[in-house]
């Protein structure tokens, strides 16, 4: 108690000894930041960074998961570039990308201020919940099995009762926007629900304020409750961003790729190169491409935080 | 003194105990489900065990069983007998020194005699054997013969005919070709195999194997060709990439489909879907479809080598394991106990007495007899999946469907195999080949 009365009276005093005593303090307090952090930093290090250095080191050799790697240098990287599969994989991610950065979060926004504004609607999140909590492979097969198969499920039925609908996981054109059809049926759900907590936590006096002033409510929304949750909306944009170059559950159940690589990505063409041709160096190489994407992503967000745009 | 000679009988006791235990041998199974795996249990595992005191297998059945064995090799564990999907894969296992030469043992329990020398060969590299065959497969023609009798056809065994019964099908709204993909991307090369073998025919696959031709040359380009035709007239299933392979077979079974294209595998789906039905099927010889095949030609595919793995502590006793599995009595005992598996019996050297089952489909017995006789005369066709180097294989299997989809000609898509196949084979990873005995 002493002591701490001790200190105080020197921080008043604008010596070297009160200087002393802050840098302490502030030394003091950054060790218990690094004690706190340590076991999450061990187990990064233990089973995040070695996984990725492998990853990187893998990329510039030749191993088949038998001998022993070869030195490559670029080659892999060279031999990926020069492959019409990698592009295609790569705009079928920037596609994926561009429809899960705008149609579940829209549609997530406007229903979670739905929910916000009609409290006996509120019950429908769990509902909205349910297909993000079911298994990937689950959800996968109800849709590929009970609604899209064309003699097994809904659209197999309708066809019979003159109602054709093609299978989009079918063709060439359309396989890709039918496995995000599958994932949107899970991830807005999910959304709805972080943008509703986030909603919740917005002070309601402001809200009264915009009411009596007479904002209706898209206004509302679009001046108030969507600018103050900025920062929950940008880090779900980031993630999204970051997820979508690592899809691969969705890709790999419902088309494995096809038909004819239309709904390949980068994360099933390197289980391919990886799994079924056992040309690790090249699985590496598309991973550690897919990786620098979303590692600039969270570099951008870093640098956003550090410039206060999310706040 | 007393405490010593207790600790003295104790311990030799204990050693004695000790040598009394048998060795482990393990084995890792895929493919299997449940029943099968009991089966197998059953009729192989459990008599062996129980005919011999020295060593005990235990077998574990293993999901994704390509990548874990690499994984466990490469950290120096795995099973003791060591499967591999077939000989372009035991290539690698065998170029890297993970599995054992086994001559030592064939020449010990005369494997040479049991298994027909041709099909041993395809596990000899370098001059040195380093597997048997386990699995072996053909190509066929099934079809529906209740509708066939219904309409008039007769199985066909050329172009034309096979043709003239595809438009006649199609114009009264039945599916020529039942086709599925869905459940197994491979099947796409079950297709190439064939009009590879019955268009360009055997000679010409393995002049090509043995690079003597390239595999973009005219005649492969227009046995594609001939296969790009019939997806574009509408003869294989409209939701080919929709359809599992069981879906398919459904449809020749309901006749809403005439044929099925497929392997003896096929058998299991085909027993299971008429019995629903209550259709008949039956199978004949794929037909020649092209000016250079003969008939009747019968792929042959391997679907599976079992080997000794170079980490394996009793050798011997997975040798003894692996020679009593391919005893014709113990076999025929698994193959009974999976009478519908459509898995054709291994390729030996028997007496017609050693595989006469009364249990087995007579269309199963039938395929046998004619795909053994085929191996014996040396006149056989080629699977992809046995004879061409594994990623050789991933670009026909992969390429294909850009064809089918228009984005790649036939003649590209053929420079594409045939570039990889050429590293393939830079790369030393090309597996044996039979030589034909054409007539």
């Amino acid at each position: 108690m002493s002591g701490r009365l001790k200190a105080s009276t020197r921080e008043i005093t604008p010596t070297g000894t009160t200087k002393f005593h802050h840098e302490s303090g502030q030394r003091r307090s950054e060790l218990v930041g690094w004690l706190y952090i340590s076991p999450s930093l061990l187990i990064n290090s233990v089973f995040l960074l070695f996984p990725v250095v492998a990853t990187l080191l893998l990329a510039f050799t030749t191993w088949n998961g038998l001998e022993d790697p070869s030195w490559t240098g670029f080659a892999n990287f060279v031999d990926i570039f020069a492959s019409p599969a990698f592009w295609q994989a790569l705009i079928n991610n920037g596609k994926w990308t561009v429809i899960f950065l705008t149609v579940p979060i829209a549609l997530a926004l406007l229903a979670a201020a739905a929910l916000f504004r009609a409290r006996r609607l509120r019950f429908l999140q769990t509902i909205f919940l349910i297909p993000y909590i079911l298994p990937t492979v689950l959800q996968a097969r109800i849709w590929q099995g009970m609604i899209f198969n064309p003699e097994s499920g809904v659209f197999g039925w309708l066809s019979k009762h003159g109602i054709s609908i093609p299978d989009p996981l079918i063709n060439t054109d359309t396989s890709l926007y039918g496995i995000a059809l599958v994932n949107l049926w899970a991830w807005w759900g999910f959304l709805t629900v972080i943008f509703f907590a986030a909603f919740r936590q917005i002070d309601k006096e402001l809200l009264d304020a915009a009411r009596v002033e007479g904002a209706g409510f898209w206004s509302q929304l679009f001046r108030i409750q969507i600018p103050l949750i900025k920062p929950t909306v940008l880090f779900m944009l980031i993630m999204t961003f970051v997820w979508s170059f690592l899809i691969f559950d969705y890709v790999y159940v419902l088309t494995d790729g096809g038909p004819a690589g239309s709904s390949e990505v980068l994360s099933t063409l390197a289980y391919r190169y990886g799994f079924e041709r056992f040309e690790f160096g090249k699985a590496a190489a598309i991973s550690a491409f897919a990786g620098l994407l979303g590692m600039m992503a969270i570099l951008f967000y870093i640098w956003l935080q550090k410039r206060g745009v999310e706040r | 003194m007393k405490q010593t000679l207790l600790t003295l009988i104790l311990s030799l006791a204990f050693l004695a105990g000790a040598a009394a235990e048998p060795k482990e041998i393990t084995l890792w199974i895929t493919d299997f489900n449940q029943q099968q795996f009991d089966d197998f249990g059953r009729t192989v595992i459990d008599p062996f065990n129980s005919s011999q005191s020295e060593y005990k297998v235990k077998a574990t059945l293993i999901q994704h069983y390509d990548r874990e064995l690499k994984l466990a090799l490469s950290a120096g564990k795995g099973p003791d007998v060591l499967f591999t999907e077939g000989p372009s894969y035991l290539v690698q296992y065998s170029k890297t020194g993970f599995v054992i030469p086994l001559d030592g043992y064939a020449a010990k329990y005369s494997w040479d005699k049991r298994f027909v020398g041709s099909m041993l060969n395809l596990q000899r590299l370098n001059g040195k054997l380093y597997g048997l065959p386990d699995e072996y497969e053909s190509m066929f023609l099934y079809y529906n013969k209740t509708l066939f009798e219904k309409n008039g056809w007769t199985p066909p065994k050329t172009l034309e005919e096979l043709q003239k019964i595809a438009e006649d099908a199609k114009s009264k709204g039945i599916t020529p070709f039942a086709a599925g993909n869905a459940s197994w991307k491979g099947t796409n090369e079950w297709f190439v195999t064939v009009v590879l073998n019955h268009y360009a025919g055997a000679a010409n696959v393995y002049k090509a194997l043995t690079g003597e031709l390239p595999w973009n040359a005219p005649v492969f380009v227009d046995a594609i060709k001939l296969l790009n035709d019939w997806w574009k007239k509408g003869y294989f299933s409209k939701n080919y990439y929709a359809l599992t392979g069981t879906q398919a077979t459904d449809d020749v079974a309901t006749g809403k489909a005439a044929m099925l294209i497929s392997g003896s595998w096929a058998i299991h789906d085909l027993t299971e879907t008429f019995k629903q039905s209550g259709q008949q099927w039956d199978w004949i010889a794929f037909p020649s479809v092209g000016p250079e095949a003969t008939y009747p030609l019968y792929e042959i595919g391997i679907g599976g080598t079992q080997s000794i793995s170079k980490f394996c502590k009793s050798p011997d006793g997975a040798a003894a394991f692996l020679d009593y599995m391919y005893q014709p009595k113990v076999f025929m005992a698994w193959t009974e106990a999976q009478p519908a598996t459509g898995q054709l019996l291994p390729p030996g050297n028997f007496a017609d007495s050693d595989t006469k089952s009364d249990k087995l489909d007579p269309r199963l017995v039938k395929q046998n007899d004619a795909v053994l006789a085929c191996i014996k005369s040396g006149a056989i066709g080629y699977t992809t999946w046995t004879f061409w180097p594994d990623r050789t294989e991933s670009v026909i299997v992969d390429g294909l469907e850009k064809v089918w989809a228009g984005q790649l000609s036939e003649a590209d898509y053929l420079k594409g195999v045939n570039d990889q196949f050429q590293q393939d084979k830079k790369d030393g990873r090309i597996p044996p080949v039979i030589t034909p005995q054409l007539k």
